[in-house]
């Protein structure tokens, strides 16, 4: 059940152009893989608080990595050791967790979830992941995917592993694919086993109340990312 | 100390607003009713409203864009929440819209029937059939009232827009046999997408209008519009609000009701000792 949590920072800087938060709520929450909080930003310009998915659980620690892309986020990223966050969670759908071999593929901010997705899976993974140039990640934050699985790095210009789209690099033989990423990423998945997407919103409630974050599905109906998602199976949506 | 509104008696002065709470089910498994006094469940409608295309929120400084387009799932599965409402240690007053008068005449009949039900919040912000809202015309107003006061016989609050010049509006309300109102709606506003602007951003507009009608109006009033805070609800309560509603805040803190009504009764208790 999500309830409202303080969260000290423990941890909060760039590992590359996305940003590590480690927050400590002083008691061990169960979250799955692919639920999301909701930080308080707590300025009085904000009404909105900030989704996050879960990168990371341990016992009593929170972790999240984000980008910076407005004055929200950049607020966040201001917070020093020690301050106490106001977070509200879990929410959402999670992924579900397939005990086989499988593909996990992320574009830019959308390889936050799978890390955490990658820890929970029994079985063997493979991060694939993509970003415009190398800098996006540093190598602490790599390696900390390497530890989980096997990762294949994709930048547009090359400069660090393959060059091109994360979606030119998926092969066969997976039981299931998961994905995060920009919305032209998820479309250009095509492969012939299940696949399940997690989609990002502005968040209102968070639980599913004001149908602030619905989706168009494929077949018309109106989705709530925050509640029915943030995770679908893909040719639900696309 | 207890809070009434045309018989209702509320524990405190805090109301939910009609619409970022939905119709409970979801809040009431996480949250408790402390510091509301009374619930108005998202509007409903006669039949199921699919409700506007995404995006539907847009974030603007100290304030919020909606345009949900009133989706639910109609009356009938409404009315399968009696058990919830029930449950509730507080009162709940349905918020209902149509878009012709024929439909809010059978909301208002099936409404009448209903014990847990104590009073109805009529949202005029629905668009008729002829595309406009009925809240922009006192014409209108009064004869939706009108037409609503002849079947339901419990308190009717009427929702107004928030006009520059509101009192031929209330009027209409009034004559059209309202028992309270709601002032206002959200704000009219674009930023990427078109709807309702809520939250602080509207506040210091709301209080103007309050001050305007301050002292010419004898009916009560829910106050609505950028209330965050014990200062924002004792700002409304000075200008001649009855009780005060509260909506966008439950974004930023889902247990605002709680948190405002602790530092009012404080503040309230101080100003009643001092006078």
């Amino acid at each position: 059940m999500p309830k409202i949590y303080t969260g000290e920072v423990l941890i909060n800087r760039p590992v590359g152009d996305l940003f590590l938060l480690t927050i400590s709520v002083n008691e061990t929450v169960t979250v799955e893989p692919g639920q999301f909080f909701l930080i308080r930003i707590d300025r009085e310009d904000i009404v909105l608080r900030r989704a996050f998915s879960i990168f990371n659980v341990e016992e009593d620690k929170l972790s999240f990595l984000y980008r910076i892309v407005g004055k929200g986020t950049r607020w966040l990223s201001e917070r020093k050791i020690g301050y106490r966050l106001n977070i509200f969670g879990p929410l959402g759908n999670g992924f579900s967790l397939e005990n086989g071999k499988c593909l996990l593929i992320g574009g830019g901010s959308g390889i936050a979830p799978l890390y955490y997705l990658g820890r929970r899976i029994k079985g063997e993974i493979k991060f694939l992941l993509g970003a415009q140039s190398g800098s996006f990640w540093d190598k602490e934050l790599l390696l900390k995917y390497a530890e989980v699985g096997e990762l294949e790095i994709v930048t547009e210009d090359g400069s660090l592993g393959k060059k091109g789209l994360v979606t030119q690099y998926i092969d066969n033989g997976y039981r299931k694919v998961y994905a995060c990423g920009p919305v032209e990423m998820l479309k250009n998945i095509k492969v012939d086993v299940p696949v399940e997407i997690s989609l990002e919103s502005t968040i209102a409630c968070g639980f599913g109340a004001c149908r602030g974050c619905v989706i168009e599905t494929k077949g018309g109906e109106y989705k709530r990312i925050c509640k029915d998602g943030p995770v679908f199976e893909l040719e639900e949506i696309f | 100390m207890s809070w009434n509104l045309c018989g209702i008696e509320l524990r405190t002065p805090l109301v939910s607003a009609s619409g970022p709470l939905g119709w409970g089910k979801e809040f009431f498994e996480i949250f408790s009713t402390r510091g509301l006094g009374l619930f108005i469940p998202k509007t409903v409608t006669f039949k199921p409203k699919i409700g506007n295309p995404p995006p539907r929120i847009e974030e603007t400084t100290g304030g919020l864009i909606n345009s949900i387009g009133l989706e639910n799932e109609g009356i009938d599965e409404w009315l399968k929440l009696k058990h919830l409402y029930e449950s509730l240690d507080i009162p709940v007053m349905a918020s209902i819209a149509g878009s012709t008068l024929d439909e809010l005449i059978k909301l208002g009949e099936i409404i009448n029937t209903l014990s847990y039900i104590v009073g109805i919040e009529l949202n005029l912000s629905c668009p008729n059939v002829k595309g406009e809202n009925w809240a922009n015309s006192p014409n209108d107003i009064f004869e939706v009232t009108n037409a609503l006061r002849r079947v339901y016989k419990k308190p009717i609050f009427v929702k107004l827009a928030p006009k520059d010049n509101p009192l031929p509006y209330i009027k209409s309300a009034i004559d059209g046999g309202a028992d309270g109102l709601t002032l206002f709606n959200t704000f009219p506003a674009f930023k990427n997408i078109s709807g309702g602007l809520s939250g602080p951003a509207i506040k210091p507009i709301y209080l103007r209008l309050f001050k305007e009608i301050k002292n010419k109006v004898d009916i009560p009033i829910m106050a609505s519009g950028g209330v965050f805070s014990a200062s924002d609800v004792l700002d409304y309560l000075n200008l001649g609000a009855n009780a005060v509603q509260i909506g966008t805040a439950f974004f930023k803190d889902p247990d605002i009701a709680e948190r405002i009504w602790e530092e009012l009764e404080t503040l309230l208790d101080t100003s009643r000792c001092s006078l």
